[in-house]
């Protein structure tokens, strides 16, 4: 092994290293089944690293990053369409005791979220969430940034009249 | 219903959008399995192994002459059948000859012996009688 692959191995490290939570909770939010989100996150990573070797240009390995695993998550719904999860089973889906907690948060958050067009309830979540910014969100969604804050600031609407609704 | 240039009032929408951010922001932390980063960093050092190289351009360029050898000294298939159709002829030729030839000299039965020959031995004997026996009456 060269210097070179030693050096790549040594990037991919630290890229996992300090993205491997964020891209587990983006990819569990949307999958809700950990085996299978970590299998995405480890098909993400591979694919940087492969990206690394071929010395392709990215020019944001975060954005390539974001985009992979954004990609990668609406692969699986496209090849596994059985395996999602409809949110009034959501709670009954057998988990492990360490991810119970984590099971619960994808339930709540889901069902705020499921009143709204998918196109809007995504920008949700990956503004609040995943914490990305609108100019993000723009290249990642390929969308004016204006359209990404309208439709977050209409989602945010929403989801005040429904909890306004729910108090009453 | 497109939901992109909707104007919404601005006091409507900053009443209480912090409480519903904090709604929706991460209520516990996710923490991927211990496993996970040893697995990418495995399979990353195991897409980097160097495998063995078979070169194959050799073999192929060695199958190609071979082929070509092939193409080129096999006879063509309308050849042989023709060479086998000549080889035919010329043996019933040959068979058909010799016997017309031995019936037309019956005393030299084991001798071939050409049409031009037995015609000119016939010619020259007759010849001969002709000179032999001068005709006895003439017509003038």
């Amino acid at each position: 092994m060269n210097e070179e692959t030693e050096q790549l191995l040594a990037e991919l490290e630290r890229i996992v290293v300090e993205r491997q939570d964020w891209l587990f909770r983006f990819a569990y939010m949307r999958i809700g089944i950990r085996e299978d989100a970590e299998d995405v996150v480890q098909e993400v990573l591979l694919n940087v690293f492969r990206r690394m070797l071929e010395k392709m240009h990215v020019e944001s390995v975060e954005q390539y990053v974001i985009r992979s695993i954004s990609n990668a998550c609406n692969d699986y719904f496209r090849r596994k369409p059985l395996r999602m999860v409809p949110l009034d089973k959501a709670e009954e889906v057998p988990v492990h005791e360490g991810d119970r907690q984590i099971h619960e948060e994808f339930v709540r958050v889901n069902k705020l979220l499921d009143a709204l067009p998918q196109e809007q309830s995504e920008i949700v979540r990956l503004k609040c969430y995943d914490d990305l910014t609108f100019k993000q969100i723009a290249e990642l969604q390929d969308i004016p940034e204006a359209t990404a804050k309208s439709r977050y600031r209409y989602a945010i609407m929403h989801i005040q009249q429904m909890l306004k609704k729910k108090g009453e | 219903m497109n939901t992109d240039n909707i104007n919404i009032p601005e006091e409507d929408f900053n009443e209480g959008l912090e409480d519903i951010e904090q709604l929706l922001k991460p209520q516990c932390e996710f923490k991927a399995s211990n496993t996970l980063k040893e697995e990418v960093l495995a399979q990353a050092r195991e897409e980097i192994k160097p495998r063995r190289k078979v070169n194959g351009w050799p073999w192929m360029a060695a199958a190609c002459v071979v082929g070509f050898s092939l193409l080129w000294f096999t006879p063509p298939e309308e050849k042989k059948a023709d060479a086998a159709l000549h080889a035919h002829l010329v043996r019933a030729y040959d068979m058909e000859h010799a016997k017309t030839a031995c019936v037309s000299s019956s005393d030299r039965m084991n001798t071939y012996e050409s049409f031009e020959d037995i015609e000119r031995r016939m010619r020259s004997k007759g010849e001969a009688l002709i000179a032999n026996n001068q005709p006895i009456t003439s017509y003038n």
